[in-house]
């Protein structure tokens, strides 16, 4: 294989369950793994594979402090330790592009310092919330936004089309807390989404399982009741919003053309 | 090591206890120290196994020794600078005449597009006006304001888009002058004073601050 100066890797939601092969095989190959991962027996399961492994949660994160001094801090220790003892692993929670800033401030610093990196995928919330919920997001498509960024653009949202919104437990704030959410966090939220969802409509609030003696945590919620659970969403949280509505074909010719051999005939060779 | 703690890294690195916890459950259970709580939630394998998690990966479990990292640096109000905008005016003026015909350039750079000078005379083409824009970013450090500038060169009607370099999804420029002149000082930078000119660097590559 070929030796980038930092891999950087997803740890997969449930970790060490759900680690990939070819991770595995790079961390093997680091001299040392840094990783952002709050799963119990993350480190433990880490240190079988390479004889340094970082833990970068424990000194990144302050209590009301922005998020991205935190990430600014684990692009550092990444960039230090590649350039120190290449080749290292960054390893992350989940899929390390997903929801994630660390990686491309460290991608785009190792390219600022000719450093070399390779990144791979990891399961995702997204790949966890499907089994979690049963759902096929061909079926009706997916709309996709984190939670706070909806608000502030106010993107709008197409009731016909599954929604689903990320870190709603970090609602309405950049900076990093542990503690427990007011319902008044959760009353903007609310009222934009009343303005295109039913009051009585049932959403659902996910947390996939992050240790496989724990299953995933589903709470069924009217959107014009999400303040009154405002305790329970912490912020590893995400609320998926089933379509409301349906949309009728908008072209019943190509609907007819669908099973039709000659059809298929004319667009193939 | 708490016995919660060991019975959930247990699970995941070592199949074998894995087996025999699915397998017998009670059995597994009643050889550790746990509360009526801990056995509940571990036999629920509901959202209270989330607080034993919590615990077992607390700053009190230090069973693999890890080298002491740096403190990040704590953050504090940052005063804001106001982006600058000049106007660099570029005419080509003709002097002398047969033999000693010369063109040069006559250079002007103003504060406001809104109040060019008159082109000067002998002018020997349209002048050419081009936008100067610097974007500071400021850091508070224990030394100090640190003031770094992004900056964007364009030809008046054009928009910075169109001759500047695709930002990266997050607006980082691994490529400005800036930035490799941050880099180079990385690269020199002994190992103590290595991560703070790493922090340096990312203030220069811009993004998120």
């Amino acid at each position: 294989m070929t030796r980038p100066d930092i891999w950087i890797v997803g740890l997969g939601i449930r970790s060490v369950d759900q680690i990939t092969r070819e991770a595995e095989r790079a961390i093997r190959h680091s001299h040392e793994v840094l990783f952002v991962d709050t799963s119990a027996g993350t480190r433990e399961y880490l240190a079988t594979l390479c004889p340094r492994v970082t833990d970068l949660v424990a000194t990144s994160y302050e209590e009301r402090e922005r998020r991205v001094g935190a990430y600014r801090h684990m692009a550092a220790r990444v960039i230090d330790a590649a350039l120190t003892h290449p080749p290292v692993t960054f390893a992350m929670h989940g899929h390390p592009l997903v929801f994630s800033y660390p990686p491309f401030l460290i991608r785009d610093l190792a390219r600022a310092l000719d450093l070399s990196v390779e990144i791979q995928p990891g399961v995702s919330a997204t790949d966890t919330i499907f089994a979690d919920l049963g759902i096929d997001p061909s079926i009706a498509g997916l709309q996709m936004y984190e939670a706070t960024e909806l608000l502030l653009r106010r993107r709008p949202l197409q009731p016909d089309v599954p929604a689903l919104l990320w870190q709603i437990g970090n609602l309405e704030s950049s900076l990093h807390t542990q503690r427990v959410s007011r319902p008044e966090r959760f009353h903007r939220l609310r009222d934009y989404l009343l303005g295109i969802y039913p009051a009585e409509h049932v959403a659902h609030a996910v947390y996939s399982s992050p240790h496989p003696l724990m299953d995933s945590v589903v709470h069924d919620v009217a959107i014009g009741a999400l303040p009154d659970h405002a305790e329970t969403f912490h912020a590893g949280f995400s609320l998926y919003i089933p379509a409301a509505t349906t949309r009728p074909i908008a072209d019943p010719e190509l609907a007819e053309l669908l099973d039709d051999p000659a059809h298929l005939g004319r667009v193939t060779r | 090591m708490s016995d919660v703690s060991d019975i959930l890294v247990r699970y995941l690195v070592d199949e074998g206890f894995r087996a025999e916890f699915d397998g017998d459950l009670d059995g597994v259970l009643a050889r550790f120290e746990l509360d009526d709580e801990t056995r509940d939630a571990l036999r629920a394998r509901d959202e209270r196994v989330l607080g034993l998690i919590g615990r077992a990966v607390g700053p009190e479990d230090t069973s693999i020794p890890t080298e002491a990292p740096p403190t990040p640096p704590a953050s504090r109000p940052t005063p804001k600078l106001p982006g600058i905008e000049l106007w660099l005016q570029v005419v080509p003026i003709a002097t002398g005449e047969g033999e000693d015909a010369r063109i040069q350039w006559h250079v002007s750079l103003l504060p406001s597009r809104d109040q060019p000078p008159a082109v000067p005379s002998g002018a020997a083409g349209a002048a050419i006006l081009y936008r100067i824009a610097l974007e500071p970013h400021t850091t508070a450090t224990d030394e100090g304001l640190h003031v770094t500038f992004g900056s964007t060169f364009t030809l008046d009607g054009e928009t910075s888009e169109t001759t500047a370099p695709a930002p990266t999804p997050w607006g980082h420029d691994p490529t400005s002058a800036e930035t490799k002149r941050a880099a180079d000082a990385v690269r020199e930078a002994s190992p103590e004073d290595r991560y703070e000119a790493i922090l340096r660097l990312i203030d220069a590559i811009g993004g998120p601050s």
